[in-house]
């Protein structure tokens, strides 16, 4: 029995080429979509899975007040405190991270930037295996590191690393006292270099005792069986006796699951970690459900639109002996076939873009075919295909009345299915819909990548504040102002665009008091806005020739004016804590910091030292326009004259701020070309559709054509229908996509308007490429000479 | 083994009922060979249809073998008729995509009989009807006469009780449809009752009994 089915199938696939291609090609299109976003997705579900007794480790985080979606800190001492207090916490360990170091060993140095500070205990609590040394007394000294196999080859070759001693930064000598395996790629620890937390020597110490910065992340592993919730009540009481400052403003202690945090933990990024992305993951896998489904809708609707072809084969086989049941099976069971050689050439498309894929999405994601978790999925999808794909044209087909197709009664079985149309009114309901999002989410980047931000960020280029850098700033300077290429020069401790200071607690004279007003804090070299060509609201810039400018002014910018409550900001005393000082200024708004936040108050602070300047802290170097490659030689040449240690590094503010939006970028790319796939299998449907139905009306045609109709008679005859039902589906695509982008652009402080010009273009787009796809066929058969198509029949 | 009593047929469209067979009323032996007659839209095939319970009827009910067919359900009755009865079509429809050994195969598979019987069967069948040479043809490099052929012989290779027959010869030329008639009869004669319908009197002269059907109601 199988054996003839079987036969039937291929031979039927092998009867009507043109639209076991259209089926096969869609499915196959649509599958490797879904099979790359399920590679994605399982990888990202696989995630520190690895570690033994995953489900006993958590992540303490802190929630409420000025830590909304909560953060990964916590003071240092929380942990000596759990440690003792809570017994059902079997181990603690915190975590630093550290800015990137130039590490060396003899002649060899190189940039290291994850670096990861922690403590013994890290490595009880995680599975990570050592190759060499013990992980028992890993890190017991403070200048004990431990290096991962990597890094060993990177710099020992095949020496043996125990006991070697790399130099961080020319000052610091580090031992190897352990080497481990390279974390696995579902890690969501990632990092190079793990050195002891006591390597910041009294600045660690005094975090010790500190409840009030919560300056390290802390991981604990509790009893499998302990009361989570006691646990936490118990933190709580710990920070409460400690008197930790931020209790007052309503913060409190929590417990993250630590296989939540490779999904959940995208705002609390650092070095070290690897993080995803629910929403990402959850709106990929949805559309990849959709494109599949876009897929199946083609199959359903050939398969009935076309049902005809199947009908005799129906009614004989009922006529000698085969149940209804049997007949579903049959055609169920040949969706199946169809749906697995899909498959097999969706694992071929797959295999070819897996690279690009991976490039996108930052991956290295394979397919390894003996993986029986694959296997069982390849079976799944196959099968569920198969049955959504198959069912309905089953039901339909195998219901054929033998009686009434024997006979030939056409019209019973290819009337107008409402089904049909519908199905059709939802595939392009959904490339609409994602065309709209796609057209959105490119003006959106497009808009944020080229706004004004307030300040001119072209033709400057910055390069770090390093080794002697601070140190002998104005002597750098100077030597930079030499080349006629280079206008001007200017620092500051810390680019925002990378990493913003904030801090509440000022006073200022009039205005509204507001002790908990948080203000972004920028230290700038006095001609940083004459650099960055910021616009002067009032009062004056700081001048270097003042004195007094260089200790006692600020400039503020015009929305803290606001949130003052100044009328006549200028002149006023401004304050924190034994800081006191004049406000001089005020500066037009900028997007200094990404535009995924608003402005904030800012106060910009003069200073000319920057031997302390942050890891971020930036010289900012305006070149001529169009002499880029001479400034860059002079700005190479000095840095290499005064700074012999550390390689020369360089970007561009331009491209620090395009950088901001990298990842959005990448997902704009990734959901462009979902979007171009999902409206090229629903034109393939369509095409299909058209096609059959020219077929059947060959005849008619012809005698219209006899008749005097014309060409354009005729397309419109065959084409009209199709046209206007994706013209229907603006009606539901519209809405839709405007709820969804709408909801998703409010994450965006800065955004488009949803216009509706951007519909009726996504609109217009999508249904020209409909009009194209019917008329190609319409026009074939309007083209055709009657006299053959009547002889024939 | 046939008993049709009052059995009427009606189609309706719209409002307006049409009735295609009226109270019909009908025994049929084992081992008769009879022959409906009747002009066109008399509603022979409708009556061939519901005896061969391809179709339903709408009123009065129907023994087969003792079994009330109207009462049955689709698993059973499809049971009852692919165990007792053949069908011959007009236009010998046969599956384009089989070949003709699978298309004689199909029916056995139905009832479920082994490979390997299953094989023996359909080579007896082709040599009975002299086809073996074509057993790897699809229906269309066949000619017409030899695809009626392939027809029959796929009625007949489960060895049905009873081998309904709408128009056998009908598209067939004179001597074709000889041959047909001839191998009817012999069916017959080795104890295959058989319920033919036709337009030809020479064809109805192989039968031993003959009903006239006019406007769907039997003439006597
Ligand atoms: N599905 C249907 N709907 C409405 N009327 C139908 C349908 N099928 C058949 N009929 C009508 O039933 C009547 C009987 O049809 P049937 O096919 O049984 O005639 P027939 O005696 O076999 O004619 P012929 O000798 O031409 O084959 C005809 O008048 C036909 O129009
Ligand atoms: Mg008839």
């Amino acid at each position: 029995m199988l054996k003839n089915y079987i036969m039937v199938a291929l031979r039927t696939l092998a009867r009507h080429k043109m639209y076991s291609l259209i089926n096969i090609s869609g499915l196959a299109v649509g599958m490797t979509v879904f099979i790359l976003i399920a590679l994605w997705v399982t990888d990202e579900l696989s995630y520190d899975k690895f570690h033994k007794d995953v489900n006993n480790l958590y992540r303490i985080i802190a929630k409420g007040a000025y830590f909304e979606d909560g953060i990964d800190g916590a003071p240092a001492p929380l942990a000596n405190a759990i440690r003792t207090e809570i017994p059902d916490v079997i181990d603690v360990a915190r975590v630093m991270d550290v800015p990137k170091l130039v590490i060396s060993y003899n002649d060899k140095a190189f940039y290291e930037t994850r670096i990861m500070l922690t403590e013994q205990p890290f490595f009880n609590i995680f599975s990570f295996p050592f190759i060499y040394g013990n992980p028992e007394n890993a890190l017991s000294n403070p200048n004990e590191i431990v290096i991962t196999e990597q890094i060993a080859r990177k710099y020992f070759g095949e020496e043996d690393p125990l006991g070697k001693i790399l130099v961080a930064d020319n000052n610091y000598q580090l031992t190897v006292s352990g080497v481990m395996k390279d974390f696995p790629k579902n890690s969501s620890f990632k990092c190079d270099i793990i050195a002891s937390l006591k390597i910041k020597g009294e600045e660690f110490t005094e975090l010790e005792s500190h409840w009030g910065a919560f300056m390290t992340v802390t991981y604990i592993e509790i009893n499998p069986n302990a009361d989570i919730e006691g646990i936490v009540k118990k933190m709580n009481e710990i920070g409460e006796k400690n008197n930790c400052p931020q209790f007052k403003a309503g913060v409190s202690f929590d417990l993250q699951p630590f296989l939540r945090v490779h999904l959940d933990g995208k705002n609390n990024y650092r070095v070290y970690t690897d993080i995803g992305d629910s929403l990402l993951a959850y709106s990929f896998s949805v559309i990849a459900v959709f494109v599949l489904l876009i897929a199946c809708i083609n199959f359903i609707n050939l398969s009935t639109a076309r049902s005809l072809i199947r009908a005799k084969e129906v009614g004989l086989r009922k006529a000698v002996g085969a149940r209804r049941l049997q007949l579903v099976r049959q055609f169920l069971g040949e969706s199946i076939l169809l749906s697995a050689i899909s498959f097999f050439l969706a694992v071929v498309l797959v295999e070819i873009c897996l690279p690009a894929f991976n490039n996108l999405v930052g991956k290295s994601l394979d397919i390894n075919i003996f993986d029986p978790g694959l296997i069982s999925g390849a079976i799944a999808i196959i099968i569920i295909v198969g049955i959504v794909a198959g069912s309905y044209p089953a039901f339909y087909l195998s219901s054929f009345n033998p009686v009434a197709v024997l006979k030939g009664k056409e019209r019973s079985v290819s009337r107008k299915s409402s089904l049909r149309r519908i199905l059709v009114v939802f595939q392009f309901s959904l490339s609409i819909a994602l065309f709209i999002g796609t057209a959105i989410i490119y003006l959106q980047l497009n808009y944020i990548s080229t706004k004004d931000l307030g300040f001119d960020r072209a033709n400057i280029v910055h390069i770090p504040i390093k080794e002697n850098t601070g140190s002998q700033y104005s002597t750098i300077k100077s030597e930079l102002l030499q080349s006629p290429y280079i206008e001007s020069v200017s620092s500051q401790y810390n680019l925002e665009a990378y990493g913003d200071f904030s801090t509440n607690g000022f006073v200022w004279e009039g205005g509204v008091p507001n002790y908990d007003l948080t203000f972004n804090v920028s230290n700038v070299e006095p001609d940083y806005f004459e650099t960055l060509r910021f616009e002067l609201v009032r009062g004056r810039l700081f001048s270097k020739k003042l004195i007094t400018d260089t200790s006692a002014a600020v400039i503020i910018n015009e929305e803290a004016v606001g949130k003052m409550g100044l009328e006549n900001p200028v002149g006023k005393r401004f304050g924190y804590m034994e800081f006191d000082a004049t406000i001089i200024g005020v500066v037009k708004n900028a997007n200094v910091a990404s535009l995924y936040k608003d402005i904030s108050p800012r106060v910009y602070r003069p200073v000319q030292d920057f031997a302390d300047a942050s890891e971020h802290g930036k010289v900012l170097i305006r070149f001529s326009e169009d002499n880029f490659d001479g400034a860059l030689s002079h700005i190479r040449n000095t840095w290499e004259k005064f700074n012999k240690v550390t390689p020369f590094e360089f970007e561009l503010l331009d491209d620090t701020y395009k950088n901001l939006y990298r990842k959005e970028n990448k997902i704009r790319i990734i959901v462009s070309i979902f979007t171009l796939l999902a409206i090229f299998i629903s034109c393939l449907g369509l095409f299909g559709l058209v096609s059959s139905i020219t077929e059947r009306r060959t005849k008619e045609i012809g005698i219209r054509k006899v008749l005097g109709a014309k060409v354009f008679n005729i397309i419109n005859l065959l084409a009209k229908d199709f046209v206007v039902l994706v013209a229907i589906a603006n009606l539901i695509a519209w809405p839709v996509a405007y709820l969804i982008m709408n909801r998703l652009l409010q994450n965006y402080p800065y955004r488009i308007n949803l216009n509706l010009w951007i519909f009726a273009a996504s609109a217009l787009a999508v249904l020209l490429v409909a009009i194209l796809t019917v008329s190609f066929q319409a026009l074939k058969a309007a083209m055709s000479n009657p006299v053959d198509t009547l002889k024939y029949e | 083994m046939i008993d049709l009593k009052n059995v009427s047929k009606c189609y309706s469209s719209g409002k307006v009922n049409t009735y295609v067979l009226r109270k019909i009323n009908l025994e049929i032996n084992e081992g008769e060979f009879m022959t409906i007659m009747g002009p066109s839209g008399a509603g022979k095939s409708t009556l061939l249809n519901i005896i061969g319970m391809l179709d339903s009827m709408s009123e009065g009910e129907y023994h087969f073998l003792g079994e009330s067919v109207q009462k049955l359900n689709e698993r059973k009755r499809v049971d009852l008729y692919k165990q007792f009865i053949g069908f011959i079509f007009q236009s010998y429809h046969l599956i384009d995509e089989l070949t003709v050994y699978e298309n004689l195969e199909t029916p056995l598979i139905y009832k479920k009989i082994k490979s390997s019987q299953r094989k023996s069967m359909v080579c007896d069948t082709l040599d009975r009807f002299q086809i073996v040479g074509k057993k790897d043809l699809f229906p269309n490099q066949l000619s017409g006469g030899q695809q009626q052929l392939v027809g029959i012989a796929r009625a007949i290779i489960a060895e049905p009780k009873l081998l309904l027959a709408d128009e056998p010869t009908g598209n067939l030329h004179s001597e074709q449809g000889k041959e047909i008639m001839d191998l009817l009869k012999k069916l017959n004669d080795e104890g295959t009752t058989i319920l033919q319908v036709t337009h030809s009197e020479k064809n109805a002269a192989y039968g031993s009994r003959i009903i006239k059907l006019l406007d769907g109601w039997i003439e006597d």
